[in-house]
């Protein structure tokens, strides 16, 4: 699988020398090895999780019948892609992104929070996009079809999988900026939105969170007693309440 | 598009629902509708940790807008539950707790909500591991209605022990009691059942769930008194304020005026700008207490004081209480007999008054019109007075309040009095059967009874007055069956009197045996009466003159008491000094 990875590195390599973008292919690399993990959380989730509630995928929760099965439409769509990504261990994954300087994807929650490297390094992997959006680019809903190897990389290699996964966007001239937006980039919505996604394996504890921020406009009164509580608890901890990325 | 859906999971945690209408996915966020897309499908999943799936014989009759009101319902609820919980959090900070409590309050104004926490609230908060007491605290410092203080009670043995120890009068409904005894004795597992019940019967009763709140003050002030936290501090003020309301309801002013001095000397070091109103509620209670206990002079210094403290606060709760001090300090004024100052205060009061003041506030402007009418007949200024009074008449006549019939029967009464000592008998007759009626709307409390009598008898010497007999002997014979049936010695000088009245004026009706008797009567059951020997010889005078006259009876017009020899009437409610 690394050496699917690196051959696909190298090709885009290549393809960047080709096309004139080599520097810009540095500057990626660069800054795809600086990246964090984070995770957008809802307020009323963020402060579940802040309480000391494990954030856990849906599969667990529904192992420990704390929640009734999700059953139909919703239930088939998501085994069906899910134990295709993930075989054998679907049901210990949370979907997190890959950010280049904390920015994280409002569309999912108005709490991003920023994971410590030690705390998700031997526990995640990566995939070069959304799950649903692979699943779909390699047609793994039919029955003979199998991804293409290389594009999805442990931790340690996330600089490789992002340069190989992102190369045929570089433009020539492109800033860092650009290349952040690249990288993650917050659309409208959530169909909008490009990113790498993590997967982290096991549950998200208040533990793994380094910092965090406010990533949008609180608009009511419980909003407002929600975030309150999650900055009261992680100062609690130590963890560090930081300007938004985003704005 | 149809509306039909096949199937809708709905989670108030995460405050969304996740529906599928002719194939298509829809999240419901709140009110706002979009279509899901895989991953939102996915975190709606993944980040829901209690799902209610919609029964698919609901699903059949459910809209858009159904969905979306269920789904913040279900959120309000979990907000509720929530928010109770970082109540209890002993981790978080005193103003975080306060603010949640007060939210959690708020979103239980909802019977199903109530509901809902009392299904799942022990099982979430567990025993032993939440500082619940606190949260009761706290709950009681907002003013949060009963639910939210049971709701903390309900999961400590003890609180509700505590609770149970408070007169049941102070407890909302009369179950509460027996409800409350049955949780402590009862098995854990079933005591929330009843504790909920008794919620919901709460809810129904929201002033006296705030009364069993405000009840609950003392036992608060107990357990909190010696927190030195300025938040803390603020409310033990207000937590003594509220009990020493109470006293002062059940006549303890003493009691009251210790609790209102603890009250003034900790809100006095509040710093908190959002917290001088309490500090002012206080000393503008004390100033009250004051006056009451005849010292009007430091009742001033504490208005003038209260004035200062809410000056340029426009929220309506200063107002209100600025409107208090005001009307306290003109009737401090009056105490005082200064009053000039007091008829100044009490026009500035009637200036200051909002659009839509308190029911508090609108009983104490009826009694300043009233009291500045007593103000000018103080100051010799009678015709002013009686201006004053039909003014009050006037003001009060539309009004509907429960305590305003007999403040209108006061001045009616004052205002009757008025007119016949300027020689207006007509004018008077007409006042004092206004007052009756007057008195006939208020409350039937023993004091409107007793004025009322007051009324008759003064009702009945303005018609002897005017020549009509046969209507006094009616109004005096009322006030002493009035007199026979209550059992109030304070009543005996009247009734001397409005018997004595009555014998005359049967004489002058020529019915001189029942004069001789009523004379006879006087006569045997007042002669012991304090007060009454004037009276009492009086009698015995009449009696002796009705005896000389041939056949036991005396001649028309022999030797015929006049007017001016009955008993005299009243003079003017509160005309010893006293104001309302």
């Amino acid at each position: 699988m690394r050496n699917a990875l690196s051959e696909n590195y190298d090709k885009s390599y290549r393809n960047a020398v080709d096309r004139g973008v080599e520097q810009e292919f540095e500057r990626l690399l660069a800054l795809l090895r600086q990246t964090i993990a984070s995770a957008n959380l809802e307020l009323r989730v963020a402060s579940n999780v802040v309480s000391g509630q494990a954030y856990r995928s849906y599969y667990d929760a529904v192992d420990d019948d704390r929640r009734q099965i999700a059953k139909r439409d919703f239930h088939a769509n998501r085994a069906k892609v899910d134990s295709t990504i993930h075989t054998g261990y679907a049901t210990r994954i949370v979907n997190m992104a890959l950010s280049p300087d904390g920015r994280g994807l409002p569309n999912y929650g108005q709490v991003s929070l920023l994971l410590r490297d030690d705390s998700v390094s031997d526990r995640c992997s990566l995939l070069r996009e959304n799950a649903f959006k692979f699943f779909t680019r390699f047609a793994l809903g039919d029955i003979d079809k199998r991804e293409e190897p290389g594009w999805r990389s442990v931790w340690e290699d996330r600089a490789l999988l992002g340069a190989a996964a992102l190369e045929p966007d570089l433009r020539p001239g492109m800033s860092d900026e650009d290349l952040r937006d690249l990288i993650l980039r917050a659309g409208g919505s959530r169909l909008e939105d490009r990113y790498i996604e993590v997967h982290l394996y096991d549950a998200l504890m208040r533990e793994y969170v380094r910092a965090f921020y406010l990533a949008s406009e609180l608009r009511t009164a419980s909003e407002e007693i929600y975030w309150e509580q999650i900055k009261e608890k992680f100062a609690q901890r130590g963890v560090e309440l930081i300007e938004s990325p985003n704005v | 598009m149809s509306e039909h859906f096949s199937t809708v999971f709905v989670s108030g945690d995460v405050g969304q629902a996740l529906a599928v209408r002719e194939g298509v996915a829809l999240i419901f966020d709140g009110v706002a509708v979009s279509e899901a897309t895989t991953a939102e499908i996915n975190m709606f999943f993944a980040t829901a940790m209690e799902l209610e799936e919609v029964r698919s014989e609901e699903l059949r009759s459910m809209n858009s807008r159904s969905l979306s009101d269920l789904v913040v319902r279900a959120t309000t609820r979990a907000d509720a539950l929530r928010f109770l919980l970082f109540g209890m959090d002993a981790s978080l900070s005193d103003r975080l707790r306060l603010r949640s409590i007060k939210q959690a309050s708020a979103l239980l104004a909802e019977r199903d909500i109530v509901r809902h926490i009392q299904e799942r609230f022990l099982e979430i908060a567990g025993p032993g591991t939440w500082d619940v007491r606190s949260a009761a605290a706290f709950s009681i410092m907002v003013g949060a209605d009963l639910p939210a203080l049971l709701y903390f009670a309900a999961s400590d043995r003890d609180m509700l022990a505590a609770l149970k120890d408070l007169a049941p009068e102070q407890w909302p409904t009369v179950q509460a009691r027996p409800l409350i005894q049955r949780h402590l004795t009862s098995d854990r597992q079933a005591a929330p059942r009843h504790i909920w019940e008794l919620v919901a019967e709460c809810l129904d009763a929201p002033l006296s769930a705030r009364h069993a709140a405000l009840s609950a003050a003392e036992w608060f002030v107990e357990r909190f008194g010696g927190i030195e936290m300025a938040g803390v501090r603020a409310q033990v003020a207000r937590a003594l304020i509220h009990s020493a309301a109470l006293h002062a309801r059940t006549g303890s002013a003493s009691s009251s005026l210790d609790k209102l001095e603890d009250a003034v000397a900790r809100s006095g070091e509040l710093r908190d700008d959002g917290l001088r109103t309490i500090a002012a509620m206080a000393t503008v209670c004390r100033a009250a207490l004051l006056a009451e206990r005849e010292r009007p002079a430091e009742a001033v210094e504490d208005c003038e004081r209260a004035l200062r403290m809410l000056a340029g606060r426009r929220d309506p709760l200063s107002g209100d209480w600025a409107a208090t001090a005001r009307f306290h300090l003109a009737h401090a004024y009056g105490a005082l007999e200064q009053w000039p100052l007091a008829i100044e205060h009490y026009d500035r009061f009637m200036e200051g008054l909002r659009p839509d003041p308190s029911a508090r506030v609108r009983l104490l402007a009826a009694k300043a019109i009233y009291n500045r009418a007593h103000a000018y007949l103080s100051l010799g200024r009678i015709e002013e007075a009686r201006d004053r009074y039909n003014e009050v008449v006037r003001a009060l006549r539309a009004a509907r309040p429960d305590d305003l019939p007999i403040i209108r029967a006061k001045a009616e009464y004052n205002l009757a009095w008025l007119n016949a000592r300027l020689g207006e008998v007509a004018s008077a007759v007409r006042s004092y059967k206004a007052a009756l009626a007057s008195c006939a709307e208020g409350i039937p409390a023993p004091s409107t009874r007793a004025f009322r009598l007051r009324v008759l008898y003064n009702l009945g010497t303005v018609l002897a007055q005017a020549g009509d007999h046969r209507e006094a002997i009616s109004a005096y014979r009322e006030v002493v069956e009035g007199i026979r049936k209550s059992d109030r010695p304070g009543l005996d000088i009247l009734a001397a009197q409005a018997m004595f009245n009555l014998a005359l004026s049967l004489e002058a009706t020529a019915g001189y045996s029942e004069a001789n008797t009523a004379y006879r009567e006087v006569e045997t059951f007042f002669a012991s009466v304090r007060g009454a020997a004037r009276i009492v010889l009086k009698a015995r005078a009449r009696r002796a003159a009705l005896d000389v006259g041939p056949a036991g009876g005396a001649e028309a017009g022999q030797d015929h008491p006049g007017v001016e020899d009955a008993a005299m009437p009243f003079g003017l409610y509160d005309s010893s000094g006293d104001e309302l």
